[in-house]
């Protein structure tokens, strides 16, 4: 499939991350790609058309409804990495990594010296 | 606020897919947020709701596009996998809808697009009503009372005024209008170049001045703007042109055919007009002042009315005289609908036809695709999404057969303008413009969802599981007896349209077959026009018309030669009334007759009858005995019981001049004058040296030459124009036609709707036909096997034939009964379409459904012969 050689977005990416410890419902992903902020980055629209697509892909994968006890309680359903999207959280880890090693070996990071 | 609701109808801008999985989870996620942001003050709440909408505004459109390429790229990968069935498709649909965009493209020309008048909806047409006649013209002091005793409405009026057009290059004779001064700016439209007439202009003396169509100025004066104050010869006298109108212009009266070419403008001679209340030879058109309404200008009028009556009771009589006022739309456009609605509907129905005929082929292609579909919803998806991806593909064909109908389109147009030219106003300036585009896309998905909606439900309806218990086996079950219904509708269709055809073509035939009282076969007709600037007297008029009749029977080829004010089933008169010697005068109920002037020749060139007394003859000149002959009709109705040759009448006085009593010297047959469908009215004809009448400046005398030849009529042209040359090289020669084309082009509108709706039916049939052909050779074989298992216990190859054929027919056998009420209904509305067939004509009714048998036997006669040679043991084996 095309869309799994493509370079994943910024949004897909923060979904696996917010995925990579542990299982979570949907505004549980937000909360935590949103990092404490009061409105999270994403919404949860563009949130469930990537769930949808990692579904479909078979990337991640859903757990059993159960409550949040944190939240209310109402039922939630809850996701989780599969070995599949776990590899391509990590690939793409990694190719951040190999690009940030190749940012640091230039001047770009470096704190400007003190005079 | 509670956020539920918003936040529900915001979802539902989404896909119906991504709804269905996740649709309660973003809810969740959304009060979740909405909650904890209430927390924090109204700043946050704002931003949660903000973000929603963005965050749904963005993702909403982005993922319906996605889904919907998907769809129609799966779609376009489909219809390559099968050319066969594309192809079939394709030119069904590209007939279907081409036939709808051609007659849309007339429909909007004609009638939808406005009138080319400033404020056009405000314009009315003012006419005169008499008994059975609704929409009469009016004469001169008709007009003029109307204009000074009306508050409320600026009127104008214009009269048909052939032009003798000279001093640019060859003479030549125009269509042309004389009009009202206040013409223009009543209709709201500026000259494109130069000024409009002056209300003095209508004064004899200042009336030479002449404006110029669009087209004239661009064909005779090389569109060039130093026109205006140019002088050219109008009649033989010097105009001085002082405008040009804008391209698009057509006045009200160039609606009735014919496009006026110059405007001179109507002299009025106030004094000597005033008793003259004969002659209703004007068109008059009306604008209501701001604020006045229709009912109030209407009231208005019909005071001013009753007043005419009683300053006039030798003219109009209460209760048989009035004025009618109509929006001009309804007046110009009303007799161009019901043809064109009759055509809409027709292409309608063979559109209606290829949509079922498609959706049959759907279902049947339904069942090869069963399986890859229940193996999609096996997959997950359900069947709404299914329905969704059959649509589009569907509409992606529809797009596909439309974008082809274009083409049908652009041709169908071409032939039906070509089949008609001139009955319909504004036809010829149909074109596959912006809105004919708009309505094709329209009309191209609307069929897609037409014929794929019903296969697609019934498709769509599969579980994998009854897929893969079916597969192996012949069963036809539900969908075979859809694609059965789907064929006898296509069947009913049929019918509907052939009878509609068959009445038309029946009509037609009538027409053609009516008497028209007159000799065709052989005639050259033309008319020339005596420009009163040199034929000022009636004496000069008959020395002009004696001069070229005696050069134009000079001419070998020629056998007999006349000449006549009117010509059958083309040009026309109005009538006048008269006094009978003996009878007491009724003033206000006087008889009446059309008048026609002649010369000796006329009837004899076009072989019309003597009934009794004699014809026109040389004696008949200015010094004789002053005569008149009157047709069938007038004697009937006027004399009944007796003869009326040798009884006097006297045609009432419209101008200074007395007039005679005349001798009626001859009765001669009816003839089918203005037009073959309308029965004869009393007709009288006057000789021309005898006649006497007021002429007005702008009326030159008009006659139509009648020469009945012993050579091809058309190869006297040249002669003809000789002819004329050697009595006036002025005068120019117009309509010159062979008196066929003339009996031809008045069938013209008839022909058409015969020939339109006949190829409709005639593709009708072959659709249908081709429908009950694919579904009983479909049914031959799913069948195979049974139909060997009944040849191997012993069944006949009779039985087996006359079985299919059974199945085939019952199919058309209710496809004819459910066509022939709806095509009872269907002819009522042509009815106004018919001549002398009534919309039940039983054999039309009897032998459409004959018709559709026999060509239907003939399509089952295949597979049935297939099935025919079906081997037991081989079908057997096969399974």
């Amino acid at each position: 499939m095309k869309r799994e050689t493509r370079p994943l977005t910024p949004a897909e990416f923060e979904v696996l991350l917010a995925l990579a410890d542990g299982e979570k419902h949907g505004y549980a992903v937000l909360k935590a790609i949103g990092r404490g902020r009061d409105v999270p980055a994403l919404g949860p629209a563009t949130l469930y058309t990537v769930i949808r697509r990692f579904l479909a892909s078979g990337w991640i994968a859903e757990s059993a409804d159960r409550p949040d006890p944190s939240l209310d309680d109402e039922r939630r359903r809850y996701y989780r990495l599969t070995e599949s999207g776990r590899a391509v959280a990590r690939a793409e880890a990694a190719r951040m990594e190999s690009v940030l090693a190749a940012v640091r070996a230039t001047p770009l990071l470096r704190k400007p010296r003190r005079a | 606020m509670s956020p539920e609701r918003p936040i529900r109808w915001l979802l539902r801008l989404l896909p119906f897919d991504l709804r269905a999985d996740h649709g309660r989870e973003m809810e969740q996620a959304f009060r979740a947020e909405h909650r904890e942001a209430r927390a924090h003050g109204t700043g946050h709440v704002l931003a949660v709701w903000w973000r929603a909408l963005t965050d749904i505004g963005r993702t909403a459109p982005r993922e319906h596009a996605a889904q919907l390429g998907q769809d129609a790229g799966y779609a376009l990968r489909m219809m390559r996998r099968n050319p066969g069935f594309t192809a079939v498709a394709v030119v069904t649909l590209a007939l279907g809808i081409g036939v709808n965009s051609a007659v849309f493209s007339l429909v909007h020309a004609v009638l939808l697009r406005p009138l080319p008048y400033g404020n056009p909806e405000r314009l009315v047409a003012l006419s005169n009503r008499w008994d059975g006649n609704a929409a009469a013209g009016l004469s001169d002091p008709e007009l003029m009372d109307y204009q000074d005793r009306s508050r409320t409405l600026q009127i104008a009026a214009s009269a048909f005024a052939p032009v003798n057009l000279g001093a640019v290059g060859e003479p030549e004779r125009i269509p042309g209008a004389a009009v009202t001064t206040n013409l223009l700016p009543v209709l709201g439209v500026a000259p494109a170049l130069g000024r409009n007439f002056l209300p003095d202009e209508e004064r004899e003396g200042n009336d030479h001045v002449a404006i110029l169509s669009h087209g004239l100025w661009v064909r005779r004066f090389d569109a060039s703007p130093a026109v205006v104050g140019r002088t050219v010869h109008v009649n033989g006298e010097a105009y001085e042109i002082i405008g040009v109108t804008p391209p698009s212009l057509l006045l009200p009266s160039d609606f009735m055919g014919g496009a006026a070419e110059m405007l001179v403008p109507l002299t009025l001679d106030r004094a000597a007009a005033r008793n003259r209340r004969g002659g209703h030879y004007l068109q008059s058109v009306a604008r209501p002042a701001p604020g006045v309404s229709l009912e109030a200008a209407r009231a208005e009028m019909g005071l001013v009315v009753s007043g005419l009556i009683e300053e006039y009771p030798d003219q109009h009589k209460q209760g048989h005289f009035g004025v009618s006022l109509v929006p001009l739309r309804t007046a110009l456009l009303g007799p161009a609908r019901p043809v064109l609605a009759v055509l809409l509907g027709a292409v309608s129905l063979v559109l209606l036809l290829a949509c079922a005929n498609l959706a049959s082929l759907l279902l049947a292609r339904g069942e090869a695709r069963r399986r890859e579909l229940a193996v999609r919803a096996s997959l997950g998806a359900d069947r709404f999404r299914l329905v969704r991806q059959l649509l589009t593909e569907t509409c992606v064909l529809g797009l596909v057969g439309g974008a082809a109908g274009l083409a049908v389109a652009w041709l169908a147009m071409k032939a039906v303008l070509a089949l008609d030219p001139a009955s319909l106003p504004r036809a010829q300036e149909a074109a596959l413009s912006w809105p004919v585009l708009a309505f094709t896309i329209v009309v191209s998905l609307g069929a897609g969802i037409v014929f794929g909606l019903l296969p697609a439900t019934q498709i769509s309806r599969v579980g994998l599981d009854e897929v893969l218990r079916e597969a192996g086996r012949s069963s036809v079950g539900g969908r075979g007896s859809l694609r059965r219904a789907l064929v006898a509708a296509q069947v009913a269709i049929a019918v509907v349209l052939l009878v509609g055809a068959g009445l038309l073509v029946k009509s037609f035939a009538r027409l053609q077959s009516t008497p028209s009282g007159f000799e065709p076969a052989g005639v050259l007709t033309f008319r020339t026009t005596a420009p009163p600037a040199r034929y000022r007297e009636r004496a000069d008029v008959s020395t002009f018309y004696g001069q070229l009749l005696a050069q134009v029977r000079a001419v070998p080829g020629v056998r007999v030669a006349g000449a006549s004010t009117g010509l059958p089933l083309s040009v026309n008169s109005g009538d006048w009334s008269f006094d009978i010697d003996g009878r007491d005068p009724d003033p206000g109920n006087r008889p009446r007759a059309d008048w026609f002037v002649v010369t000796p020749g006329y009837f004899e060139a076009l072989g019309i009858r003597l009934v009794s007394g004699r014809l026109p003859a040389e004696q008949d000149d200015d010094h004789g005995l002053p005569v008149l002959f009157l047709n069938e009709s007038a004697a009937r109705t006027l004399f009944p019981g007796e003869d009326p040759v040798g009884r006097r009448t006297r045609l009432s006085r419209t101008t200074g001049d007395e007039q005679p009593w005349r001798t009626i010297t001859g009765v001669v047959a009816d003839v089918r004058q203005r037009g073959l469908e309308r029965p004869p009215r009393p007709e009288m004809y006057i000789p021309l040296p005898q006649f006497r009448h007021y002429m007005a400046r702008a009326q030159a005398w008009n006659m139509t030459v009648v020469v009945k030849a012993s050579v091809p009529p058309l190869s006297l042209a040249a002669p003809m124009r000789a002819a004329l040359q050697r009595v006036d090289p002025e005068v120019p020669l117009a309509s010159l036609h062979a008196m066929d084309e003339v009996v031809g082009a008045s069938m013209a509108d008839r022909r058409r709707d015969a020939w339109l709706i006949g190829t409709f039916a005639a593709l009708a049939l072959v659709v249908a036909s081709i429908g009950v052909y694919g579904v009983t050779a479909y049914h031959v074989a799913r069948r195979r096997r049974e139909i060997g298992l009944r040849v191997a216990l012993g069944a006949e190859r009779r039985d087996v034939v006359r079985m299919v054929l059974g199945q085939g027919l019952r199919l058309v056998g209710f496809g004819i009964a459910a066509g022939v009420p709806a095509a009872l209904l269907a002819a009522g509305a042509i009815q106004s379409l018919l001549f002398e067939v009534t919309p039940h004509d039983v054999s039309v009714f009897a032998a459409i459904p004959m018709l559709l048998l026999a060509v239907a036997t003939l399509a089952c006669a295949i597979p049935a012969a297939r099935a025919a040679r079906i081997d037991a043991a081989v079908a057997l084996r096969d399974e």
